[in-house]
């Protein structure tokens, strides 16, 4: 075996698609490459509705780390073999069972864009092996130097670094305004000027439950998780991203000027995460990669993973997405000796990082009979709202049921008292009992209104008298 | 050339590579890192003529690797034609095991 070229990767992923129709498909991406390439993707799971909680992979998207790509062929070709012959997979001294194997393929999907820029990739390949961008030509201004854009700096993020970052902050030696600067970080002249990136887009919007991003690069042996732009903080909501007040004062270590605001429940999952995917990784042969936010390594602006995690920030209709990037290995391009068995290492970060995302996924569901002729169905989900869906002769969708928020998968009970009055209820984090409901005529199939609502008692009190309570059409199962 | 840069001591090492890093527009991989010792080191893709400049202003340079020809030695490694052209698929590095695989 040796490294793939582009046109084998583009026949391997049909081919895995047809030869796995049952539990996978392949989707040609939306924009071709500028010298005329169909991207495409791979998508695996149970059911293509874009329902399920989805794991977006990404590689090739600098065009020199070659093994990207087919670290993510390969995880696609074990994994599509091993559930088809119901068998686990081992790599070195990591196993996964085939109980394990079978929960990531039914519980979530995972859509993985093995070549995000195959035309940088061909280039490398055939004639300048470092090569790091596309091969977007509309900005030579005759010097063929001057050719191709960074895709990973050409995403909606802090895309005007000259702004928003300190002049102090080193962000001028890792992106470019400049379509003829060596440094091959040219930002491109807009964010998502690119097909590429564009495509990453598409990929991420398809599904309106991905939860989850990792972008496959090199090197060196590190697990990067959020922030991108400076340090972390948890406190104050307030120094973000969006906020100009704080233009000129990112991207400087160490101080507390500015630092980049995550929710504490979100860094928690993201270093639970990039722990899992470096404790799989070093269960295969012993290889001990760091994992650290992408800030430790250098400030970076219009970078995929800082993209894609704060979405929801700017549209409450995103969903949490945690992104990381692996950057695997040495070298850019090790012998493919070695590049085989980075390809097993990263295979099993992955696989471990698809597995806990799977075990998360599920939701925590109540069911109720309120007369004979109708059921509903209520939980709390991976987003931490509450929904139902209910069947009266014929069943109705997930719809989310107002406005209030718990943790995910909050454990849920339900209670039907008569066919008109049902109650909800869920313990938060500190304790306290919530009941949920809403009051009104309810007497059309709208789940739409402002009449649920919830109630919270304080820790340790739970009783019938903290519950609200709803009022309900027995003939359409409507919550008003 | 791929190079390992280095600069000491440990006030200034890590700016006099970040300036070095901005002012030549070196390709650097990693990012400046300090280690335990207090010396700065970034690996970097340059010309012979910027690690020429590079040690004038200061830093240490090791080369570690002439690129060039390790980026030809690898452009071999690379798939002639198309190997999945009969409709086969990749076969991944994963060993099949039955059950709890243990």
């Amino acid at each position: 075996m040796t490294y793939l070229n582009v046109a084998e990767v583009d026949a391997a992923v049909r081919n895995l698609a047809a030869t796995y129709p049952d539990i996978c498909e392949h989707l040609t991406l939306p924009k071709p490459s500028v010298e005329g390439r169909v991207c495409r993707a791979l998508r695996l799971g149970p059911r293509a509705d874009g329902t399920l909680p989805t794991l977006v992979l990404t590689g090739g998207v600098h065009a020199r780390e070659w093994g990207s790509c087919e670290i993510l062929i390969n995880l696609a070709a074990d994994l599509l073999r091993a559930r088809t012959l119901g068998s686990g997979l081992r790599y070195g001294n990591r196993t996964f069972s085939t109980l394990d194997l079978r929960t990531i393929m039914r519980r979530i999907n995972i859509l993985i864009v093995p070549l995000v820029n195959p035309d940088g990739r061909h280039y490398s390949q055939m004639t300048d092996a470092l090569w790091r961008r596309n091969r977007n030509p509309a900005r030579p201004e005759g010097r063929p130097e001057c050719v191709g854009v960074d895709i990973n700096r050409n995403y909606e993020f802090l895309f005007d670094f000259g702004t928003a970052f300190s002049p102090k902050s080193s962000i001028r030696s890792h992106v470019s305004a400049d379509p003829c600067d060596p440094l091959q970080q040219y930002q491109g002249p807009a964010p998502f000027s690119e097909p590429e990136t564009d495509n990453v887009r598409w990929a991420l919007d398809l599904h309106r439950r991905t939860r989850w991003f990792v972008d496959v690069h090199s090197y060196p042996e590190l697990i990067l998780h959020s922030w991108g732009d400076d340090d972390s903080q948890s406190h104050d909501p307030e120094m973000n991203f969006r906020n100009s007040a704080h233009h000129g004062m990112r991207g400087i270590p160490g101080d507390r000027v500015y630092r980049e605001f995550i929710p504490a429940g979100d860094l928690d999952v993201s270093l639970r995460l990039a722990g899992v995917m470096r404790d799989a990784l070093a269960g295969v042969r012993g290889k001990t990669y760091t994992t650290e936010s992408a800030f430790t390594l250098y400030p970076t602006a219009g970078s995929g993973d800082d993209y894609a995690y704060p979405r929801r920030f700017t549209d409450p209709s995103k969903p949490r997405t945690h992104s990381f990037v692996i950057e695997w290995g040495k070298d850019f391009q090790p012998s493919w000796e070695e590049m085989e068995l980075i390809v097993g290492d990263v295979t099993s970060a992955l696989l471990a990082v698809s597995l806990e995302a799977a075990r998360n996924a599920p939701w925590q569901l109540a069911t109720q009979t309120r007369n004979p002729d109708q059921m509903d169905v209520f939980a709390i989900d991976s987003d931490g709202r509450a929904q139902s869906a209910w069947w009266h002769g014929e069943w109705h969708d997930w719809a989310r049921m107002g406005p209030m928020v718990l943790p995910p998968q909050t454990p849920i009970a339900s209670l039907a008292r008569n066919s008109d009055y049902m109650d909800i209820f869920a313990v938060g984090t500190d304790g306290g009992c919530g009941a949920t409901g809403g009051t009104g005529s309810g007497t059309t199939g709208s789940r739409s209104g402002p009449a649920v609502r919830s109630r919270r008692s304080p820790p340790s009190r739970c009783s019938p008298a903290t519950t609200t309570r709803w009022t309900c059409s027995p003939r359409t199962g409507t919550v008003r | 050339m791929r190079a390992t840069l280095y600069a000491s001591p440990v006030a200034s090492g890590a700016d006099l590579l970040n300036t070095l890093i901005q002012e030549l527009r070196l390709d650097t991989v990693g990012g400046v890192r300090v280690d335990e010792s207090g010396v700065a080191r970034v690996e970097a893709y340059a010309n012979g003529h910027r690690l020429a400049v590079v040690r004038s202003r200061g830093a240490t340079v090791e080369i570690t690797a002439d690129a060039t020809e390790t980026g030809l030695t690898r452009q071999d490694q690379v798939g002639r034609g198309n190997r999945f052209a009969d409709g086969s698929v990749p076969i991944g590095t994963g060993i099949l095991v039955e059950g709890d695989g243990r």
